[in-house]
């Protein structure tokens, strides 16, 4: 067998790996591959689009939802916000009618901080400052705890856990006193008691200092000492009005 | 090797001409679904014109089991009509002599001597596809060669050897 017969072998068989493909089968193989290398599937490219529209639209309700608690928006908005959030346990702002009426106490404390001390005493009778809180809606203004005084929030229990005696003043005794406040509790406990609650917390806090022979500071937590100070009393109310700051801060009003 | 259709204008005759020396079932089938891998996987090769050339070979090779694994796990219905064909058969066009010779090669020949002249691969290539030495692929090719000259050569010679067949006509003639 010669080399000459190898050679042509060889020749013959890269001849087969010359041959053309048949232009139909070549145009559909095209086709194929074209479809087969396209760049990025279309999917895998709105994926992230459709997440972060997806991530925004959850911020977005969120907000939204959050906004309908300090009552931004229109008193029927607010209701349905408010309902849907006593569903899942969270408390706004109510519906339309309370944040009516912090309107009104807020409205007429502000007047009140800006008259006389004998109108201030009016508007703190009427300026029941209603916090929300979690859950049920308790009676809190003035009161306050701590040293400085801060403002309260919590229930009766815990407000006369924050009062604890204290030994320096052997002749009040602050828990029992605290005990005897109605901070804390919730109002539709106080609506039937309300003339008298109401009247009690409405009289001035001088005619309580008169009846315990205690000053009215001592377990009245909303004037920011023990001196029984009624121009201060009338001022820290009127700066519960303002929302949840502390009694000094609204003390300059007043002064 | 930039595009999938660049590299089928390239390098489609070479592996349909493996296919077919090979004898796949349906070569042109198994070509596309050689491109399609290519086009696919394209985008992860890394490697120069040979490399890529040895990648679609490899691919080549991988499909070529794959038919031939289907086709006997599917025997064809032999009452089946063959569908009459759009072209012409290509094995017209091809080298039928040759490819009946290749026949007369051990499975292992024939892959390495298709691999090296057809697909036109180096030694070391072919080596690395077939998962063989470079020098047991070398003497694989020189007994294939031989082999396929002398069956050829012998095959010349019974053509040269038989009478021409002569038609009913000219029977008739005479």
């Amino acid at each position: 067998m010669g080399t000459n017969d190898q050679e042509d072998v060889v020749r013959r068989l890269r001849s087969l790996g010359s041959r053309p493909v048949d232009p139909g089968v070549a145009d559909l193989h095209a086709s194929y591959i074209a479809a087969a290398s396209a760049p990025v599937p279309i999917r895998s490219r709105r994926r992230p689009a459709l997440v972060a529209a997806a991530m925004a639209g959850v911020l977005l309700g969120g907000t939204g939802l959050a906004a309908a608690l300090p009552g931004s928006l229109p008193d029927q908005a607010s209701s349905v916000a408010h309902s849907a959030l006593e569903a899942v346990n969270l408390a706004g702002h109510g519906g339309g009618h309370e944040s009516a009426d912090s309107t009104t106490s807020s409205s007429s404390s502000s007047s009140s901080s800006s008259s006389s001390s004998s109108s201030s005493s009016s508007s703190s009778s009427t300026s029941t400052t209603v916090d929300d809180g979690p859950g049920t809606a308790r009676f809190l203004t003035g009161c306050t705890v701590g040293n400085p005084p801060k403002p309260f929030v919590g229930n009766h229990g815990q407000y006369v856990s924050a009062h604890p005696d204290d030994p320096a003043t052997a002749d009040v005794n602050e828990r029992e006193m605290a005990a005897k406040s109605d901070c804390g509790k919730p109002l539709s406990s106080l609506q039937g008691s309300d003339s008298s609650t109401s009247s009690t917390s409405s009289t001035t806090e001088a005619e309580k200092d008169d009846e315990s022979g205690k000053p009215a500071t001592a377990g009245r937590p909303d004037s920011p000492g023990k001196s029984g100070d009624h121009t201060s009393t009338t001022t820290a109310t009127g700066g519960e009005s303002d929302g949840h700051k502390p009694a000094g801060a609204g003390q300059s009003s007043g002064s | 090797m930039t595009t999938a259709e660049e590299a089928y204008r390239t390098l489609a005759p070479a592996v349909l001409g493996y296919l077919r020396a090979q004898r796949a079932p349906e070569p042109e089938d198994v070509l596309g679904e050689v491109f399609l891998q290519v086009a696919r996987d394209l985008p992860r090769f890394r490697g120069d014109d040979d490399a890529f050339r040895r990648w679609v070979f490899s691919i080549a090779h991988n499909r070529l089991l794959d038919a031939r694994r289907r086709v006997s796990r599917r025997p064809q219905l032999s009452d089946r009509e063959v569908p009459e064909a759009a072209v012409p058969p290509p094995e017209d066009a091809f080298d039928p002599d040759l490819v009946d010779a290749l026949d007369d090669l051990t499975p292992d020949q024939r892959e390495v001597v298709i691999l090296r002249f057809v697909a036109d691969l180096p030694l070391a290539d072919v080596a690395r596809i077939t998962g063989r030495r470079v020098g047991a692929v070398k003497a694989m090719q020189h007994r294939a060669l031989e082999t396929l000259a002398r069956v050829l050569a012998a095959d010349q010679a019974e053509t040269i050897r038989l009478p021409p067949v002569s038609s009913k006509g000219d029977t008739a003639l005479t």
